[in-house]
């Protein structure tokens, strides 16, 4: 058998080969080039997620249909689903590697193997967003975690860090061996690996695999279902398999912990949603309920837990993963406007949360506690740009209008309604006014209390300084303008394709 | 007599279990990394009895890339085992509770 690619398969693939390219650029150049590393890494890095955001802008406006070009047993897809979430973590990337490089050189990292290494990452969860094959979604979840392993580890002399690095390793890795164990039984009892094949076998048009040998047998199915479950809310940080979540965060790099709590979000959720929405769609009564168990309890959990924080990087950690089960509100509701809010979510994300942890970046890089919350007493007066752009960031976590945060929400919870499951997007709306608790407190020490005598003005850098501004202006446009929102439509579109 | 598929299953959900339970109860890093291991040769176990029953090359292509997988993961792994051996005497996991809250 011969294998023919044609140009849409290149094509398919290419944002993806851009950044790994750019990544080996990068270790390229790093081994020549002496002077001004961090300037030219950076500047490196940027270049390749502008050339791919361009790459994936054009794969968009190609595959305008609904139709898949690379045909049904294809291993990857072009399709506007996948482009949309590469357009979220083009965006995370290259947010995250605006505010580094004052910390990279404070913490004195090789620039050149810290920035290959986001890409790599970057990659790994380009391609999870565009797989249509469980082998595809094992190795690019690999892919990125391997990268996340060595990068939560990246500070070799710092014990939190080691720590970081070690847990998220072992931790993981144990959830993908659920994960896998989950996809055995699944290609066990459909007979086959790709999507497309599980929907065909599980929707009852079997035929096109073989289906004399199929097992089919509903036990194989349920087990699969529960064990995939349980690996991926490991990655999304999903309660209760949450418990890594605050420790690495906390530990890890802070560039490093403000791009994964956005990206990985962004790269399983589009993977989680082609395997359960869409392959297993069939099955959506017998997955259902163990979503809207753990949606509930993560939620609840998420929230109660951020109020009694004292470190910023822990509070954002619980924030997370309250906002993870928001999202899985979306999800479980398994209709349209759930797959575009979640696609719609990881855009405003982007720019609210890695926008959260820029304050204790910038703050880190001076060699102050930016950790801890207390140290952000009377901060207007220090900063007023970096007080104002956190308090926005907050409001808009918290789900205040006319910020993209709460359009974000209204369609998460809007899903769920219309859903018929009213209870979800009430739990979720009780707990949104919990989580006020927390980020009104940050709020209210930055601006209602005065500052400490001697405390010095506080200035962030030209590159934070856009990151912060475009982050800010990022959240009230894709809020205000539904132009955004649309394009979340037009990409859900082509999800829904199989399906119907 | 040869066995069917179903004892394939059998033994290799009885090796993931046994792999988790050492995750859980052990708490030297070596020896979960071990079990965690075995839990991803049990699935490999499971992946070739199905693609034998099924007559389907996909699963056997599938346990390649999770050697390969495993190989890089132990890379990864040791590595950072060594660089936190180097600050610190011994490696227990429960001593590793820098953080917690």
């Amino acid at each position: 058998m011969t294998i023919h690619l044609t140009a849409a398969d290149y094509g398919a693939v290419l944002p993806i080969m851009i950044v790994l390219g750019g990544a080996l650029c990068l270790l390229l150049t790093d081994a020549f080039v002496k002077v001004h590393e961090t300037e030219i890494a950076t500047g490196i890095s940027l270049a390749t997620l502008l050339l791919a955001f361009a790459a994936s802008a054009h794969l968009w406006a190609v595959n305008a249909g609904p139709a898949f070009p690379q045909g049904a047993g294809a291993m990857i897809t072009g399709d506007r689903f996948g482009q949309f979430f590469n357009f979220a973590l083009l965006l995370s990337s290259a947010l995250a590697i605006l505010i580094a490089p004052p910390y990279i050189r404070t913490s004195h990292f090789d620039a050149g193997e810290f920035l290959s290494l986001i890409l790599f990452a970057t990659a790994g969860m380009m391609l999870m967003a565009a797989s249509l094959n469980l082998m595809v979604i094992f190795l690019s979840i690999e892919l990125l975690s391997l990268a996340l392993y060595i990068l939560s580890g990246f500070d070799r002399n710092r014990p939190r860090s080691q720590e970081a690095g070690f847990k998220y390793f072992l931790l993981s890795s144990f959830a993908s061996a659920f994960l896998i164990y989950g996809m055995a039984l699944i290609y066990g009892a459909t007979g086959s690996t790709n999507l497309i094949r599980i929907v065909n076998v599980l929707g009852g048009h079997a035929g096109t695999v073989a289906s004399t040998h199929t097992v089919l047998s509903s036990p194989f199915v349920l087990i699969g279902i529960a064990l995939m479950a349980v690996g991926f809310a490991f990655k999304l940080s999903i309660v209760p398999f949450h418990m890594w979540t605050p420790d690495v965060y906390q530990g890890a790099p802070t560039p490093v912990t403000a791009f994964m709590s956005v990206a990985t979000k962004a790269a399983v959720f589009p993977a989680f949603l082609r395997v359960f929405n869409l392959a297993l769609g069939a099955e959506s009564h017998r997955w259902f309920g163990i979503l809207w168990a753990l949606a509930i309890v993560t939620m609840i959990v998420g929230n109660v837990l951020a109020l009694s924080q004292s470190s910023m990087k822990r509070l954002l950690a619980y924030s997370g993963i309250a906002h993870a089960g928001y999202v899985l509100v979306a999800m479980s509701a398994n209709n349209r406007l759930g797959a575009t809010a979640v696609a719609f979510y990881f855009i405003v994300y982007a720019f609210m949360n890695i926008g959260a942890f820029a304050l204790v970046l910038v703050l880190e890089s001076r060699g102050e506690a930016g950790d801890e919350i207390a140290t952000y007493r009377g901060l207007f007066a220090r900063s007023p740009l970096l007080a104002v752009a956190t308090g926005v960031f907050m409001f808009s976590l918290a789900g205040f209008p006319p910020t993209a945060g709460f359009f974000a929400k209204y369609y998460a919870f809007a899903a769920a309604v219309q859903a018929g499951h009213t209870e979800l997007a009430i739990i979720g709306v009780i707990t949104s006014v919990i989580s006020l608790g927390y980020y009104l407190r940050v709020v209210v020490l930055m601006f209602m209390q005065p500052v400490e005598a001697g405390a010095e003005q506080v200035r962030a850098g030209p590159l934070s300084d856009f990151m912060l501004t475009a982050s800010v202006a990022g959240l009230f446009v894709v809020g205000l303008v539904p132009w955004f929102y649309n394009l979340a439509v037009q990409a859900v579109q082509s999800f829904f394709h199989f399906t119907t | 007599m040869t066995p069917d598929a179903s004892s394939y299953l059998i033994i290799s959900a009885i090796l993931f279990t046994l792999g988790t339970v050492g995750v859980l109860v052990r708490r030297d890093p070596l020896i979960i990394f071990m079990c965690i291991e075995l839990m991803l040769n049990s699935v490999n176990l499971t992946f070739v009895a199905f693609s034998h029953y099924l007559s389907s090359a996909d699963g056997l292509i599938f346990v390649f890339m999770i050697m390969t997988v495993a190989a890089a993961e132990v890379v990864v792994g040791l590595a950072l085992i060594v660089s936190i051996f180097r600050t610190r005497e011994d490696i227990d996991v429960d001593q590793l509770d820098e953080m917690h809250g």
